[in-house]
């Protein structure tokens, strides 16, 4: 008895022990850190600046690598303003040259990759820059982001033509890209292109030591050295990643000026106060939605992100009707959330610059070219993307004609597409003239796109409306290493793929059907219309502006009339804020909002 | 003895040669191209080229199989093309994790369902036996998800939710000791609970066979009690079939459970594992498959030693 009562009472210390030690990991304090803690929907693969992939990767580089321009956190419409850079650029030689002045004692963290200095992180200098480029230039570094400079700056190109597939020096100067001193980067661009100054406020444009991958080899890309709010002190890939507050960080103020909504929802509480409020950072990175929202409402997480299949769960239904669902709406015209939600969180529904589209190879023999346009057009009518909305996205998404979305120069909401589904009647006398009378003599067409269950729901759903007039498609769903070979190598009829934006400019939705980048450029419907190409070159030197955006328009109805293309929606994100979440404003081109966080109660380890 | 083991793993050679040709044409000349998925949605063709040289696949099949041995035999396997780790880093983080996660189950799960499958035999027909093989039976038929589903809900999410209370953290890992135990407690718990109902079955069915034989009516008629004749005839005698069984776990226990590492988010192998077959990333997929056919084949041959142990009637031949 007295040995098992002994027993019972190791079991029970064992279990306090277990107990106090869970609890440790939510909220006791040991350290006395301010900790800001949320989750991610997808891993990050890769911190170095050289291979970013996907925004999770531009989440976790951000933070740990400071950019010379940023987007002015508060601002709507978007508008950049100087980061590591002293000032806005001057440029020069008609748009092409712009000459940037770097503020002065920015230094990078400390670490053992210094070794003249013995760890000691040494000052950002404008040869940083030019490194960055060289490398991408690189072709040996493999980087994936050669394609942010690539065609831009001339003596860039010509470099990584000289070098290609051989070892690369670091050494050669070139005066289209070079540090004119320690604190001024000059380059000079082959053309005027505007919307370089998105691309210098992504976080593959940074600034990053030499020594440091020279000193890590491959490894660099786990061991971020940077000038950024945060540095990173543990990562367990595909789980999480722990950041703390980089002393060293450059003074950076929270925004004093913001929008009337800004004001309402106290954004601008902190306005003037030093950045970043977090000690540390603690991402928790997710593959399943379950788990991650379980972790949000646990109250783990500083934000969240509604997952589609927790819509109907977290907003009140008015009424249902088929696959429609009626979402009850305050005056304002916003979603008003269930009771279980409404009194602990707030609400910010946060519109994407999507591409969500199907398209057809414009090279194909069948569906391509001017000859396969009345086919296109028939198979477009006969797709209701109202219902695919419905049916798939809870009617959330925004469906929009042609390929700018909304939220970016250009869009035009009157716009309609005289294509859009669904409409039988016109689609079948579309198909008789194509000669193709009930899908007599038409040849079974092929349908490429991903294996998630739900695209190949969508793609039943498309392909069941194209049968309605006697059009024969075939789903081949893979993988996406699989599908990405196949576009590259111009080997589907048709695809159905989406295209997430780049920096907020149409532009970078225009390119996809700029002929020149067919596959294996971005282009992967190979769309190739010279009038189009005509308008694209023009547009690409111009500024932002009415004239631009009048071009734009041109090019989008271009391609309505084409068809080559159908869709669009873009989809919306919802995000559930804490009420103790303070200065959270969603957006996804934005991947530094750690640095802006306050909370009312901060987490402690 | 020692010649019988040397001649065991001198069998496993031509095996894992045979093993690998496979995994080779699997990933190298029928799998995904991985340099498409490697260069992203801007790669050109100059890209892909230079890239497919960079990786050796521009060289002859059979060369690039050489190659391929060479790195696994000499553990030079560079990096990771989905995570950037260092393969044999990625390995060796990740193996802790996964035994953690799936180790203490297969004891407890093995222990419990071997006495549950003695009690079950010794007391066949009673209404014990029947009350154990219902509740196995319905332990059986819960899928793992649904099971991993209700226990992250109901015994990690709502105890925080409705009174403040975590008795199990819901998701996430911390490498060290003692760190790590509260992360482990529910996913063992878990397998433990989907694999119970299994393994008693299984137990019961082999003990029953065995209760069965003539010598227990020969224990009995010497009035051998219950505890000698189950724990010292029958477990003995059972002992066979049951390393086996444990036996040829042991490798998955190491490449860990994929669902519950990615349900739990604990950086184990199987997660790993799991994300570098959505990467098309073949190198890590090459040496995952390597290693689990290199421990299924060692571990059978363990067993098979074991076996010829605590069996003379196994004859070393």
């Amino acid at each position: 008895m007295k040995k098992a009562l002994e027993k019972f009472a190791a079991l029970a210390i064992a279990a306090a022990m277990t107990m106090t030690t869970a609890c440790k990991g939510s909220g006791s304090s040991s350290e006395g850190l301010k900790v800001l803690e949320y989750g991610a929907v997808a891993v990050a693969g890769s911190s170095d600046p050289n291979d970013y992939a996907s925004m999770y990767d531009l989440d976790l580089g951000a933070l740990v690598y400071d950019t010379l321009y940023e987007y002015d956190y508060l601002a709507r419409p978007f508008k950049l303003k100087p980061g590591m850079a002293e000032a806005m650029p001057k440029v020069t030689h008609n748009g092409k040259t712009y000459t940037i002045k770097l503020k002065k004692g920015i230094e990078y963290i400390d670490d053992k990759c210094f070794e003249k200095t013995g760890g000691k992180g040494r000052e950002a200098v404008a040869g940083d820059f030019v490194y960055n480029l060289y490398r991408k230039a690189d072709s040996l570094s493999k980087s994936q982001n050669w394609w942010l400079v690539s065609g831009q700056i001339a003596g860039l190109d010509a470099l990584r033509d000289k070098y290609n597939g051989k070892e690369f020096n670091y050494d050669e100067k070139i005066d289209d890209l070079k540090a004119v001193d320690d604190h001024t980067i000059q380059f000079t661009l082959k053309k005027p292109f505007p919307q370089i100054m998105w691309v210098l406020a992504m976080a593959g444009m940074t600034l990053y030591p030499k020594e440091c991958v020279d000193y890590y080899g491959e490894d660099f890309d786990n061991h971020p050295v940077g000038t950024g709010a945060f540095r990173m002190t543990e990562w367990q890939k595909n789980a999480k990643y722990t950041l703390v507050r980089n002393e060293k960080y450059r003074e950076d103020l929270f925004p004093s000026e913001g929008t009337s909504e800004d004001k309402t929802a106290g954004r601008l509480a902190d306005a003037g106060k030093r950045m970043p409020f977090a000690d540390k950072v603690i991402v928790h990175e997710f593959s399943q939605s379950q788990p991650y929202w379980l972790q949000f409402r646990a109250g783990k997480s500083a934000w969240g992100r509604v997952p589609g299949e927790f819509t109907e769960e977290v907003f009140q239904i008015e009424s249902r009707e088929g696959n429609k669902k009626t979402w009850k709406k305050d005056a304002a015209g916003n979603r008003i959330l269930a009771d279980s939600y409404a009194g602990k969180y707030d609400y910010y529904p946060l519109p994407l610059l999507d591409f969500i589209y199907r398209a057809f190879n414009y090279e194909d023999e069948v569906v391509g070219g001017e000859k396969g346009k009345k086919l296109r057009q028939a198979i477009s009518l006969t797709h209701d993307l109202n219902e695919e909305n419905d049916l798939f996205y809870n009617g959330l998404n925004k469906v929009y004609a042609g390929i700018i979305p909304p939220g970016v120069g250009g869009f035009d909401p009157a716009v309609k597409n005289p294509y859009a589904g669904a409409d039988l009647e016109k689609a079948k006398a579309l198909l008789a003239e194509a000669g193709y009378p009930g899908g007599k003599g038409l040849p079974e067409l092929q349908l490429c796109g991903g294996n998630d269950a739900r695209t190949m729901e969508q793609a039943a759903n498309f392909i069941r409306n194209a049968k309605r007039i006697g059009v024969k498609i075939r789903y081949e769903a893979m993988r996406f290493a699989e599908l990405s070979a196949k576009l590259k190598q111009k080997r589907c009829q048709m695809m159905g793929l989406a295209w997430g934006g780049d920096w907020p400019d149409a532009q970078n939705f225009i390119q996809l059907a700029y002929g020149p980048n067919k596959s294996p450029g971005s282009n992967n419907a190979n769309y190739d219309n010279p009038k189009l190409n005509k308008i694209y070159e023009r547009s690409s030197v111009m500024p932002n502006g009415p004239e631009r955006n009048k071009l734009y328009q041109q090019m989008n109805a271009i391609v309505i009339e084409d068809s080559a293309y159908l869709g669009a929606m873009a989809r919306t994100r919802d995000y559930l804020i804490p009420f103790g979440t303070k200065n959270f404003k969603p957006e996804e081109m934005i991947h530094t909002h750690a640095k802006y966080i306050r909370l009312d109660k901060w987490g402690k380890k | 003895m020692l010649t019988y083991i040397a001649r065991k793993f001198l069998a496993m050679i031509p095996t894992l040669i045979g093993v690998s040709i496979l995994v080779f044409v699997i990933f190298n000349v029928v799998g995904d191209d991985p340099v498409y998925l490697y260069l992203g949605k801007n790669a050109t063709v100059e890209d892909v080229e230079i890239m497919r040289h960079s990786m050796g696949l521009d060289k002859p099949l059979w060369t690039q199989y050489l190659i391929s041995m060479k790195e696994l035999v000499t553990f030079n396997l560079g990096y990771s093309m989905s995570s950037k780790e260092k393969i044999t880093d990625m390995f060796l983080n990740g193996a802790g994790p996964s035994i953690a996660l799936t180790l203490p189950a297969l004891f407890l799960y093995s222990g419990i369902s071997i006495v549950l499958g003695l009690i079950c035999a010794y007391w066949r027909g009673t209404w014990v036996d029947k009350m154990i093989a219902v509740l196995a039976t319905v332990g059986m038929s819960i899928s793992y998800v649904a099971v991993m589903i209700f226990a992250q809900y109901f015994l990690a999410f709502m105890p925080v939710e409705k009174w403040g209370v975590e008795i199990f953290p819901i998701t996430g890992y911390e490498n060290g000791f003692p760190d790590f135990i509260p992360y482990i407690l529910l996913p063992n718990l878990i397998t433990t609970f989907v694999a119970l109902g299994y393994n008693t079955r299984f137990f019961r069915s082999i003990a029953v066979e065995e209760m069965n034989r003539d010598y227990i009516r020969t224990a009995r008629a010497y009035g051998a009690d219950t505890r000698t004749i189950l724990f010292k005839h029958v477990l003995k005698n059972i002992m066979i079939p049951i390393i086996a069984r444990v036996v040829v776990t042991l490798p998955f226990m190491i490449t860990g459970s994929f669902l519950l590492e990615q349900f739990f988010v604990v950086p184990g192998l199987g997660y790993k594992l799991l994300h570098a077959i959505e990467s098309a990333d073949f190198k890590v997929v090459r040496t995952f498959t390597m290693l689990i056919a290199f421990l299924v084949v060692v571990t059978n041959s363990v067993a098979d030693i074991l076996n010829s142990m605590v069996d003379p009637r196994v004859k070393l031949s």
